[in-house]
């Protein structure tokens, strides 16, 4: 039933096609064990292709299961994910395929390194794709290009790599496969502020030039705010919110309730406006912010 | 999938096996190890299991959990019992070419079986009712008298405690590192013993690495607070010989006791 409705669809547009559809996916540990517990419940939405999606939600609001479920690494207790509109667990024995399609970047990644030479650890990836020689050696200096590791790193053993550049290698690990959807956990982690930057200029960059798909999961609403066309906010193992990140940090209260919050700036500019301060309470990022404070000056 | 391991893990819980004294209950589980293999007929063997099944009813723990434990020796049940099925004297049943099926030998298997089973049981009795600090605890206090002999009983029991600590972390570490690798497309659930034993390598040297890290921080953070090994050092949670266990004692010294006398009366089979 479902894939003559996705048939249907694919005629009339390609490009409305949704790259990763969850629909109704519940997801419980240990079922049947004292230990059970339902990490997720009923959760719906659809991704676009080359959208820029943000994951945000309290700590055990099931994302980290969430992002889990999207690339096949488990399985949902109830419900369907479809990547291109094909439901993932069509053919069980071809779950890599999909593994390789919605690339994975796990929290604290640096944790997977294991090859002798930085060069081999990327190249596992596309190397278990199946891919000759010569298509891997040019993904893998691009990939190394793209997160902005040394070319002379390659040949050096991962574990004598710094924290930051260990971390660098991991993720250019994932895109080395060139994912069409790149799924993010954290990856700013631990990382200083420098670092943190730079690293999510590249993410950036990547998304740009490459046109894939990315879903960030955050805990810094700065970050989310300015790089992220749409949100997904989770609480308590459901949907909360899914919508544009404008209109997502905008019901600032309901963000609150769930233990979350807006960016600083967002909350300067609604603290403004309390005070009777004219100034659009959508502000974003700093500029906006400073922009809306210059007009309002300019306005006395 | 490595979580299902239930072999050697504590489940809280609040009956009398629960609350008796760690240092009794192992004194106790290796006396009747002993007693286990003293038993010579059928009567003895059921007096220990009727025994054992009452011990494993107080611990109000499900009995499936037992089976459980049961299922990861299977093999070495199986193994043993088969091989004593063959290796009897007595009246010849059957015979084909040099395996010879006897009475003597259906004996031994049951014995062999019935032995390990609640052998295994009995064990899983303690691990499961005694928490790991209690249990390393115990072993050092009866390990005691070894240092005499300058064996650092208490360094031994500290790695003990640190090793059984580390293993649920451990496992939740092995459960993430393969999850990452296979998102790179590691393949694990398929191929032969040497393919499967090859793809464990990308999981194997990263779970090294951190454990040696681990080892690290945990070192640091014990020196940090000054540690310096078993002298003089006080517990928090101190050991107590109660009612409890001198009831365990008149009740398992009662069941050995049967055993001896039943050995006695009746014909040996083993």
């Amino acid at each position: 039933m479902c894939r003559s409705y996705f048939k249907v669809d694919e005629n009339r547009e390609l490009k409305a096609l949704a790259v990763i559809k969850a629909e109704n996916i519940k997801f419980v540990y240990g079922s049947g064990t004292s230990f059970e517990k339902t990490a997720l419940d009923d959760v719906s939405f659809e991704i676009e292709e080359g959208e820029f999606v943000g994951l945000i939600g309290h700590t055990g609001s099931g994302k980290s299961t969430l992002v889990q479920l999207l690339n096949g690494l488990s399985k949902p207790t109830e419900g369907k994910v479809y990547l291109n509109g094909k439901d993932i667990w069509d053919k069980p024995k071809k779950i890599r395929n999909v593994r390789f399609k919605v690339g994975m970047v796990f929290q604290y990644p640096e944790y997977q390194l294991f090859e002798e030479t930085v060069y081999k650890d990327i190249a596992f990836g596309p190397k278990n794709m199946g891919l000759d020689e010569e298509e891997i050696d040019k993904r893998v200096r691009s990939a190394a290009q793209f997160t902005g590791l040394r070319k002379e790193l390659l040949d050096s053993s991962p574990f004598e790599l710094s924290g930051g550049e260990k971390r660098r290698a991991a993720i250019a690990g994932v895109i080395a496969m060139d994912p069409d959807v790149l799924i993010l956990d954290e990856p700013t982690a631990g990382l200083d502020p420098l670092g943190r930057e730079a690293l999510l200029a590249q993410i950036v960059d990547y998304h740009k030039v490459r046109k894939n798909t990315v879903l960030l999961v955050s805990h810094s609403m700065e970050d989310i705010a300015k790089i992220a066309d749409r949100i997904l906010v989770m609480s308590k193992g459901r949907k909360y919110m899914f919508d544009t990140t404008e209109k997502v940090f905008s019901r600032g209260a309901e963000l609150e309730k769930i233990g979350l919050r807006v960016p600083q700036i967002t909350k300067i500019m609604m603290l403004l406006r309390e005070k009777g301060v004219n100034v659009n309470p959508a502000a974003l990022t700093l500029e906006q912010g400073f922009n809306e404070v210059l007009n309002c000056l300019s306005g006395i | 999938m490595v979580r299902d391991i239930t072999l050697g893990q504590y489940m809280p819980g609040k009956s009398l096996i629960h609350h008796m004294d760690a240092r009794a209950k192992i004194v106790l589980l290796i006396a009747y190890i002993v007693f286990i293999f003293l038993c010579k007929n059928f009567i003895s063997l059921l007096i220990m299991t009727l025994f054992t099944l009452l011990v494993i009813l107080m611990t109000k723990i499900s009995f499936m959990k037992y089976l459980k434990s049961l299922k990861v020796i299977l093999v070495i049940i199986l193994f043993t019992g088969i091989l004593n099925l063959f290796y009897g004297t007595g009246e010849v049943l059957w015979q084909w070419e040099f395996l010879k099926l006897t009475t003597g030998g259906i004996t031994n298997a049951i014995f062999v079986i019935v032995r390990i089973s609640i052998l295994m049981m009995v064990s899983s009795a303690l691990t499961y009712t005694t928490s790991p600090t209690d249990l390393t605890d115990a072993i050092e206090r009866l390990l005691k008298p070894l240092t005499y002999l300058h064996v650092s009983v208490h360094e031994i029991a500290m790695m003990m405690t640190i090793a059984l600590r580390f293993i649920p972390v451990l496992l939740e570490e092995t459960d993430k590192i393969m999850n990452a690798q296979k998102a790179r497309g590691a393949d694990m659930d398929s191929g032969n013993i040497f393919q499967r034993v090859k793809a464990l390598i990308p999981v194997l040297i990263p779970l090294f690495v951190s454990s040696f890290r681990r080892a690290n921080d945990l070192a640091m953070a014990m020196e940090c607070r000054c540690y310096n090994g078993g002298e003089n050092r006080t517990r928090m949670k101190v050991l107590h010989f109660s009612y409890r266990d001198l009831i365990a004692l008149i009740g398992c010294v009662l069941v050995f006791a049967a055993v001896i006398v039943s050995n006695h009366l009746f014909a040996a089979v083993m």
